[in-house]
């Protein structure tokens, strides 16, 4: 029977059982209270560990830099070739920088295609322009289902400059990258963003853990930085700027915490869940025999992977996927907060779907790290953080308001939290200028110190509301959207230089 | 202590902790930059005598002495330049820099550092005494291609190519059985490196029983232009039971490019060989270049297997006037819509390699 019902029999004190509910709740909001902080203090002792794994391995990758023999990649003639695959999709800004880039990598045999996934601004009659492109016939290849119709491909009329160009009708980034897979004529295939910039030396490390290990080794991830700020020559980043926006400056302690470190940490556990689309390298007939990326995920590249590790395990294949922490890939980060929203929604969507795609390998032993630890791990720490991020927000000010968590002790634990986040920070700046230090300036690391602390204010609570938002978003099933990503392209000073990118 | 003291405690902790980290990236940052400036310092100085010693000078005893002398703080700042050029020069240059690391003691202590417990030292060791091409170290090198170590093993493999040892040739081959302690292409390279020295070697591997081995020596073989091992390759891409060593041996065949490599490679084409094959024979049959493969290379544009017409119809394109006759005749529809499409994309190749696609006007 209820307490309201009870009280409404006459058989108890209706205040008494008013007063026991009320102390319910209140012990309710304070457990809750508590098991936030608990689940917080968890989820940055995760980074810690990861952090310190990837201080290991670049401990280790420093150590034996002298002898790796990366001019040896160069030479041996059995190096196998590359395909970077470079979908595009209303690139007119940035594309014909991005191809000479691209085209000038150090890399002794490869190839580029460029998917013009049906642009409607004038990306490829800026291609057409600068490299004389004429339309030649080719036979499209079937090795993996497309949906998007092939209208037209296109080489350079002079000489055998290794870039191909194909038109096609607009159906996706993932669609785009199958149809360049299926044209891609080397071993390796590199998908990439048509605004990424590249290190010169970036596929020469990415490829190296396949010289290494050629059995195992089936894909590779580089490391994705911001490029806001930074000067930028001719399709290099030449130098390394913390960027003026502050919105940036925080995306730049977060990158390097979640996706250098983090990511580095993770390819150390041997549960690699995450190669960015951004710059990623696979061994080409591995993604055919898994039928290429799948076009109805919004988050393809993390699918990809995990559809890898799936495929692989399920057919006892020994396997290894490899992140690389160094050369990197640039690219350029939101810098308005209606941009980052739509960003952090698309990725709490995509990682809420391929959660539920592949729930199957959750805690499944037959999966090995990546079932029992890497995706629970992703579905604990990562997916439901906002939502406790934001049962939170809600929650304890509850509890204050309701008299069940001590206002002064809820500020106390509060800062500790903060304290133990800003903590995790710091050691990712101490890892970061200890093994790259790629920023020089005094005053970028006096900004980075500073963003570092400011994440906390406003900016994890943004982001939490996003991710909750994402996550309804797929529960509902609404129609995926990219949503327009505005892009202020690279320039020499590293200014604006307009352009757009879907 | 009550809890609202324990959370007041941590949180004095995590603030000292953060406070002590900025101090640590700071002065980790001072520290780094002051030995940097101070390391280039010291090899600025050294340097013009470095430059001396390889420029093809004939007498290089002043810069060899004054290099041998260097304390030991300047000789650590100058020896990351000195072992990159070690790589990079050949003739006097490179003879010059051996005296050098010779007379400073670092082939021997090398030869020690082979056999330490740390992997790191090892590896460190059998990568400069590569790059010296240090004959004596063949032995103990060969011994490191056992090592517990992955990166031990393949920085040997390297080193053992580097010195161009003919009696490392067995040993490396070796290293591919069983699953592989080095990877593939590293033992290639280093084959090649050793070159025609290495072919007797290449030859009895063919014969290997672990499939691993055979298709390595059928792809060295091609690679160092062993025009006497056509034979046995005809052979193995014939008989052998393994794709991959079919594979490498019409690649061989089609770089070696004598009579019976067009022969066998023709045959290699046909419907009774696994797709892998047929491709790459199809593509090797351009490479040797003979017009007489055109018409068998023809009757493959309407293959159902992609890689198989593309190969062919690229093949073509290298095959002159009768091919290029060929082409025209397929792209007329003579072998059905599939082969026509190949046959169109390999005249678009041509017309591109001859110039004969204008380029598009500029944009008004």
């Amino acid at each position: 029977m209820s307490a309201a019902a009870l009280a409404a029999s006459g058989a108890v004190d209706a205040p008494a059982v008013l007063d026991a509910l009320a102390g319910g709740v209140r012990w309710l909001l304070a457990a809750c209270s508590g098991a936030v902080v608990v689940y917080f203090v968890c989820v940055n002792t995760s980074y810690l560990v990861l952090i310190a794994l990837a201080a290991w391995d670049s401990v280790h990758y420093h150590r034996r830099l002298a002898f790796t023999g990366y001019d040896d990649i160069y030479a041996n003639p059995l190096n196998p070739a590359i395909t970077v695959i470079m979908p595009a999709y209303n690139e007119e800004a940035g594309i014909v920088e991005a191809v000479r880039a691209m085209l000038s990598l150090r890399y002794p045999a490869f190839e580029i295609v460029v998917v013009d996934d049906g642009s409607r601004d004038g990306t490829f009659e800026r291609l057409r322009e600068e490299y004389g492109l004429v339309e030649v016939e080719r036979v499209l290849p079937d090795d993996i289902p497309t949906r998007g119709r092939v209208l037209s491909t296109h080489v350079p009329a002079a000489g055998p400059t290794s870039l191909l160009v194909v038109r096609k009708a607009n159906s996706g980034r993932a669609d785009a990258l199958n149809v360049g897979i299926n044209f891609a004529r080397h071993p390796l295939v590199c998908m990439v963003d048509a605004d990424s910039l590249l290190d010169p030396g970036s596929l020469l490390s990415v490829a190296k853990p396949f010289a290494d290990d050629p059995l195992r080794v089936v894909a590779t991830g580089g490391v994705i930085r911001i490029a806001n700020g930074c000067e930028v020559v001719a399709g290099r980043v030449t130098k390394v700027r913390m960027p003026r926006s502050w919105l940036v400056r925080i995306q730049v302690i977060e990158y390097l915490r979640a996706f250098l470190l983090g990511r580095t940490g993770w390819s150390r556990l041997g549960g690699l869940l995450i190669i960015s689309g951004a710059f990623g390298l696979f061994r080409r007939d591995v993604v055919v025999e898994i039928g290429g990326l799948d076009p109805d995920s919004i988050g393809e590249d993390a699918e990809l992977v995990t559809r890898l590790h799936r495929y692989m395990r399920d057919r006892g294949r020994d396997y290894r996927i490899v992140f690389v922490s160094e050369p990197v890939s640039w690219t350029e980060a939101p810098s308005s907060l209606a941009v980052l929203a739509r960003q952090r929604r698309r990725w709490s969507r995509g990682l809420a779907e391929l959660a539920w795609k592949h729930r199957g390998m959750f805690g499944n032993p037959r999966y090995g790290r990546i079932g029992m630890i890497a995706l629970p791990y992703y579905v604990i720490f990562e997916l439901c953080a906002p939502l406790v991020s934001v049962s939170g927000l809600v929650l304890v000010p509850l509890g204050v308001l309701v008299g069940a968590v001590d206002l002064a002790f809820a500020g106390v634990v509060m800062l500790a939290s903060y304290g133990y986040s800003l903590l995790v920070a710091f050691v990712a700046l101490a890892v970061e200028e200890y093994a790259f230090h790629r920023y020089t300036r005094w005053r970028d690391l006096g900004a980075a110190a500073l963003a570092a602390l400011a994440e906390n204010v406003g900016y994890r609570q943004f982001n939490a509301w996003w991710g909750v938002q994402g996550i309804f978003a797929a529960l509902r099933r609404t129609k995926q959207v990219w949503g327009v990503m505005t892009r202020e392209g690279f320039s020499a000073q590293g200014g604006p230089a307009g352009g757009k990118k879907r | 202590m009550s809890t609202a003291d324990l959370v007041r405690l941590t949180l004095a902790l995590l603030l000292y902790a953060v406070s002590m980290l900025g101090a640590v990236i700071v002065t980790g940052r001072v520290v780094r930059r002051r030995r940097a400036r101070h390391d280039a310092r010291l090899a600025a100085e050294a340097r013009p005598y470095l430059m001396e010693l390889t420029g093809g000078d004939a007498d290089v005893r002043e810069p060899l002495r004054r290099l041998a002398a260097l304390d030991r703080r300047r000789w650590k700042a100058v020896q990351p330049s000195a072992t990159s050029l070690l790589g990079k020069v050949s003739g006097h240059a490179h003879a010059a820099l051996v005296r050098l690391f010779e007379e400073r003691g670092i082939a021997r202590d090398a030869l020690c550092d082979l056999t330490r417990r740390g992997a790191v030292r090892r590896a460190a060791a059998a990568h400069v005494l590569g790059l010296m091409r240090h004959a004596e170290a063949v032995p103990a090198l060969v011994r490191l291609l056992a090592d517990r170590n992955p990166e031990v093993r393949a920085v040997a493999a390297r080193a053992l190519g580097q010195v161009g040892a003919p009696e490392a040739a067995g040993p490396l081959l070796e290293c591919l059985a069983e699953g592989g302690r080095v990877p593939f292409d590293l033992v290639a390279q280093s084959l090649i490196r050793i070159g025609p020295a290495a072919r007797p070697a290449l030859g009895r591997a063919l014969a290997h029983p672990d499939p691993a081995v055979r298709a390595l020596a059928a792809e060295v073989l091609g690679l160092i232009g062993s025009v006497g091992s056509v034979a046995a390759l005809v052979r193995a891409l014939s008989v052998d039971p393994s794709v991959d060593v079919r594979t490498r041996a019409a690649r061989s065949l089609g770089r070696l490019g004598t009579p019976a490599c067009l022969a066998a490679l023709t045959d290699a084409t046909g419907l009774a060989h696994p797709q892998a094959v047929r491709a790459e024979a199809a593509g090797a049959l351009g490479d040797i270049g003979a017009a007489g493969a055109v018409p068998a290379l023809r009757a493959l544009l309407p293959d159902y297997h992609y890689r198989v017409a593309h190969n062919a119809a690229l093949s073509l394109t290298r095959l002159g006037p009768a091919a290029e006759a060929a082409l025209r005749e397929v792209a007329g529809g003579a072998l059905g819509v599939r082969a026509a499409g190949h046959a169109r994309e390999a005249l678009a190749v041509l017309a591109l390699a001859e110039g004969r696609l204008a380029r598009p006007a500029p944009a008004p």
